[in-house]
């Protein structure tokens, strides 16, 4: 009974096969937007999510709606109570007169566009060299490459500026090499330190899921490939990769997000940085709200508004020409 | 399923005493706040810790006003203070955004910092305290101070802490020698006072065997500080940063006034030290640095305190102007104040507190612990423990307080103050002096902000 | 030793028959010297690079450890040199600047304990909250179950930079802000997160449905089942769920700060070093103790668990 019950989702329900009593009986189904559900399952089910559902609707969505519904006032951040509705105003001010925003936009879409892949090929390298079976104190690479990942971000920031600035250790050193650059202080360099510093503390994170997703691959497979006379490189290309592909697509997504996050390192390190080079779209977001004077709240939600849409546009786009032929992995 | 329903109800009753119970417990709290017979409470919320040089004078301060039994002007009640310490700027913003928008007790008396007092009168989060402060009173306290807090002809703070800006320098880097060979008559003065021309002329010739000689302080204190700094060039010059009427930046920052009088900058940029020690000036690595008072507190609590005695300093100097006249001198101004909730449980006893907290005697700790200057002229008197503020390197600094120019008193100061971040970064990013595109640069930088206004 | 094997049966092939062949013996036994130096050559460089690699990884953490172990004086003088990887030659003075962090700061033990606590309570929270609705939107076929995905998958994108304020309202209008009741206020909204329901339904989608039937035809409910079958069965998500809460939680300290401003006894280890931190002057040495002193759980958290982070991972049917 309970098998059929779980079993049967999209089956008919079953009728009562006995002729009309006085009394109906309960039915164990019942009908919504022309899908049958369960009773007892929905109302379990429903039991199971409550909790989760109670807690996220107050604490992330009430929270978010009320920032992104701020982008149609023109509130401040000191005074949002007194907020006027304004319907589109700042959303036209945005495409017609902001000129930093763009800016931001562009120093993000190159760290997300730099960032993102060398972070992920470095991982992916690492994973495949960790996960030779012929390595030595294998346990210690492991440890020693997730070290930077145990570090919060601002401790990492703390450090990197340490060592970078013009008379930390890595400064002095290229200025006795003779290259006379201030890494942070020169728009050119400052964004590709940002890189760096963020890859340094985020590879070992994805290398980590990256190994276990490689062990997770029969060695069955490779020893098949090895016999049909397969190189190493080949073997990579047919058997490898494909295996990894779906914690590839999600390691990818998840790290994409993160990125066009990206607000710490830039406050800490270089506070928007030379000429603006490092300005992110999140410390744009942040700054026009604190620092923005009147309406600079409502302002910030709406490019917050603007910004979400757009992430989730290449979210969405990624996941579909990523793991369009897989039903398990949404 | 019967189980499971069972265990979901006292679940659920379980939650929901839990919570009751911490709420109940929270509760207690507000009482400490209340007044009691014969007492009357005043909040006042700061943004520093106990353990910080600053916040351990205010709270100092607190401990002394509740001995000293201050009673309210109709004498009917003692006044306690409640001091509360928030933490940091950030944090104090935040508590006080959401004290004003709950039924959470809001504080009678907060600090602010300068730029700021604007945008809490508009905003409501601070109070007019004319009628409190006598003309006598309102005399002693320096101008400047006065002046960054009055909006209206209504004044809403005080502050127990000035910050003049100054140029000072190493004596024994900047000789009488230098100076000649420079073709420099003099050190400079407020009644001749040097131009960044022959500033440039001096750097060169001690940056013969260094070329960074000279410290500017771009990026200091947040957002704020390049306002701070470097606006005082453009005060110099007779120009501009903001227009009141118009509340835009434009036509007063962009102007050729303005614009050509931070362009003075570019002239030191080839000689601006680079490393980050605190104490460079005092060891003699450079022969100048532009700040404030921090720098000199910073090189008497170190272990180079010595040598303080080979520091000194004069005015900033002043800029060329476009007719080629000089400008007028200048130093900056402006520090935390403290101001009064528009909606006070005594307002009495509120700016009996904000007062005291701002008087003399606690100006002058805030010397002590962490070298602002005092903001009371009677400090400045040659009476026996203030004869330090009239002599040496903090005598050459007092008097500049005379020329201070506060920042603009404006809601959209937030905006001003990125503008000017980004107009010193062109500095930084120039090479060598050229007025013309520095100009059309900051034209570009100020119509990009004012579309934030 | 195998590569020397492989050498030596290949040339005891050659060696070993009697038909003449186009190569000499010797210059076939060259030829697998060769390949033998070859090997080694290649292997070695392979250790090099991973050194290098190493290095790079660890180097600044290793900075901040050393300049811990010194004085303020003595990392100023050697910040240029060398010497900065060492600790101070002076053994006296390795431990003094931790020494000093725990006598002048008085709640540093105390704000470890709430750090702990405040982790373990968020952790057993994230675990039961975010596993039964993992659970349910995998198993359980009710209205909505599909729009909720959706939803989840979208709120894993939205920036949260300015709801720290509107989360603040919410709680005080509970009244969770005040006094200890800040406690449960601060860790209440963690308790849900969309990327970890996200980890746990594709771990369980994994997970064949023999499982639960075989519970369910020993009369057991659907909750029972859950604790008694799935979770032990799948403890390997679970053990990766926590880890990873451990570490978000652990270096927390935007909400932190703003809920606990007032209360030093009840600051978890991040904000209360942020404190430290803020104050004047700032001893150097005091200032990387104090972050090497924040790092150190994390690092003995994640040793011992490793296995598991790995394990976890893998079948979390990132499939």
């Amino acid at each position: 009974m309970k098998s059929q019950i779980q079993t049967a989702a999209t089956a008919e329900p079953q009728q009562q096969d006995q002729p009309k009593k006085p009394k109906k009986p309960k039915k164990a189904w019942f009908k919504l937007f022309g899908n049958s559900y369960n009773k007892n399952e929905s109302l379990v089910g429903v039991c199971f999510v409550i909790p989760a559902c109670v807690l996220g609707i107050l604490f992330i969505f009430v929270p978010i709606a009320i920032s992104l519904a701020y982008g149609f006032t023109d509130a401040s951040f000191t005074a949002p109570g007194k907020a006027q509705f304004i319907g589109f105003d700042n959303f036209v001010k945005l495409f017609t007169e902001d000129q930093i925003i763009w800016k931001a936009l562009g120093n993000t879409m190159l760290f997300v566009v730099v960032a993102v892949p060398v972070q992920l090929l470095i991982a992916l390298g690492l994973a495949l060299i960790l996960n030779k079976k012929k390595l030595k104190c294998n346990t210690f690479f492991r440890w020693a490459f997730f070290m930077p990942v145990m570090l919060s971000l601002a401790v990492t920031s703390f450090l990197w500026i340490n060592l970078v600035s013009y008379s930390g250790l890595i400064g002095t050193a290229l200025r006795g090499l003779g290259v006379e650059i201030p890494l942070l202080e020169n728009p050119n360099t400052a964004m590709l330190v940002i890189i760096f510093v963020s890859v340094w503390q985020g590879a070992g994170y994805q290398m980590l899921i990256f190994l276990s997703a490689l062990k997770n691959i029969e060695p069955a497979m490779y020893e098949a490939a090895e016999l049909d006379g397969a190189t190493s490189v080949q073997s990579f290309f047919a058997i490898t990769l494909p295996s990894i592909k779906p914690t590839f697509s999600f390691v990818l997504v998840t790290t994409l997000i993160g990125a066009f996050k990206l607000i710490t390192q830039p406050m800490i390190m270089t506070k928007g940085g030379p000429d603006n080079s490092t300005y992110t779209m999140s410390y744009f977001i942040y700054d026009r709200a604190r620092n923005g004077g009147p309406g600079g709240l409502g302002y910030s939600s709406a490019v917050a508004l603007f910004y979400t849409v757009i992430m989730a546009t290449v979210a969405l786009l990624l996941r579909k020409f990523t793991s369009g032929d897989n039903t398990g992995a949404k | 399923m019967k189980a499971f329903k069972k265990v979901s109800i006292v679940a659920t009753a379980a939650v929901l005493a839990v919570g009751t119970a911490f709420s109940l417990a929270g509760c207690g709290d507000d009482e400490k706040y209340e007044d009691t017979d014969g007492v009357t409470k005043v909040l006042m919320w700061i943004h520093k810790t106990e353990e910080q040089p600053e916040g351990s004078v205010y709270f100092g301060l607190a401990e002394n006003f509740n001995k000293e039994e201050h009673m309210t002007a109709d004498g009917s009640k003692k006044i306690e203070v409640i001091l509360e310490s928030k933490t940091d700027a950030n944090t104090l913003a935040e508590n006080l955004q959401i004290a004003k928008a709950s039924n959470d007790r809001y504080p009678d008396v907060l600090a602010v910092d300068a730029p700021k007092i604007a945008q809490y009168v508009n905003d409501e989060y601070i109070g007019d305290i004319t009628e409190y402060v006598s003309a006598a009173e309102k005399e002693d306290y320096k101008d400047s101070v006065i002046k960054q807090a009055t909006i209206g002809n209504k004044l809403y703070a005080l502050s127990a802490m000035e910050t003049p800006t100054a140029l000072f320098y190493n004596k024994e880097v900047v000789t009488r020698d230098v100076l000649t060979k420079a073709g420099v008559s003099d050190y400079a003065t407020v009644q001749n006072p040097w131009t960044w021309d022959e500033l440039a002329r001096v750097l060169k010739v001690i940056g013969k065997s260094n070329s960074q000689q000279i410290s500017i302080p771009y990026g200091f204190g947040g957002v704020a500080g390049d306002l701070y700094f470097y606006s005082p060039l453009v005060y110099s010059a007779g120009g501009e940063v903001f227009n009141n009427d118009t509340q835009k930046m434009e036509g007063a920052l962009d102007s050729e006034t303005s614009a050509k009088a931070l362009a003075e900058l570019q002239k030191v940029e080839a000689y601006r030290y680079k490393g980050s020690s605190k104490y460079a000036l005092a060891t003699g690595d450079i022969g100048f640095a532009l700040h404030g008072p921090w720098l000199l507190n910073d090189i008497e609590t170190s272990s180079y305190r010595d040598k303080l005695r080979n520091i000194a300093a004069m005015p900033m100097p002043v800029v060329t102007k476009t007719d080629g006249t000089k400008g007028k001198v200048t130093s900056g101004c402006g520090s935390w104040c403290l101001a009064m909730s528009p909606t006070p449980r005594n307002a009495d006893a509120a700016t009996q507190v904000i007062k005291y907290f701002t008087s003399a005697k606690a100006s002058m700790e805030f010397f002590s612990a962490i070298g602002t200057f005092p903001t009371h002229n009677s400090c400045y008197t040659d009476t026996g423990m203030n004869e330090e503020l009239t002599k040496g390197v903090y005598g050459d600094v007092a008097k500049l307080m005379d020329y201070a120019t506060p920042r603009p008193t404006t809601i959209r100061c937030g905006n001003i103050e990125q503008a000017f971040k980004d107009i010193v970064g062109k500095v930084q990013t120039s090479s060598g002096y050229d007025a013309d595109k520095f100009w059309a640069d900051v034209k570009q930088v100020v119509k990009t902000y004012d579309v934030y206004n | 030793m195998e590569l020397a094997k492989e050498i030596s049966s290949e040339t005891e092939e050659t060696c070993g028959t009697a038909q003449p062949s186009a190569e000499t013996e010797c210059a076939k036994k060259n030829r697998n010297y060769g390949k033998l130096t070859g090997k080694i050559i290649g292997t070695t460089f392979f250790y090099l690079f991973l050194a290098a690699l190493c290095v790079l990884f660890l180097f600044p953490v290793v900075w901040m450890v050393m300049n811990s172990m010194k004085t303020a004086e003595e990392v100023d003088a050697s910040i240029n040199s060398f010497a900065t990887f060492l600790p101070s030659k002076n053994i006296g003075v390795w431990f003094q600047s931790y020494g000093k962090m725990f006598t002048t700061y008085k709640y540093v033990p105390r704000s470890i304990f709430n750090s702990f606590l405040y982790c373990g309570i968020v952790i057993l929270g994230i675990l039961i909250i975010n596993s039964l609705a993992g659970y349910a939107l995998t198993r359980f076929r009710f209205p909505g179950h599909k729009v909720l995905v959706t939803i989840i998958l979208l709120l894993l994108i939205v920036p949260v930079e300015t709801s720290v304020v509107s989360t603040y309202m919410i709680l005080n209008f509970f009244g969770l802000t005040k006094g200890e009741a800040g406690i449960l206020g601060y860790l209440l909204p963690g308790f849900v997160s969309p990327m970890y329901i996200f980890m746990f339904r594709s771990y369980f989608m994994g997970i064949p449905k023999e499982l639960e039937e075989a519970a369910s035809i020993d009369g057991c409910g659907k909750l029972k089942t859950f604790f008694r079958v799935i979770m032990p069965c799948c403890a390997p998500v679970f053990a990766t769920v926590a880890i990873f809460a451990f570490m978000g939680q652990w270096n927390e300290y935007v909400f932190a700060q703003l809920m606990f401003s007032l209360r030093k006894d009840l600051m978890p280890l991040q904000v209360y070093l942020q404190l430290i931190n803020s104050w004047e002057p700032s001893d150097v040495s005091v200032t990387m103790a104090a972050l090497t002193f924040s790092t150190i759980p994390i690092a003995i958290v994640y040793i011992f668990c490793q296995k598991y982070i790995v394990e976890g991972v893998a079948f979390s049917g990132l499939k």
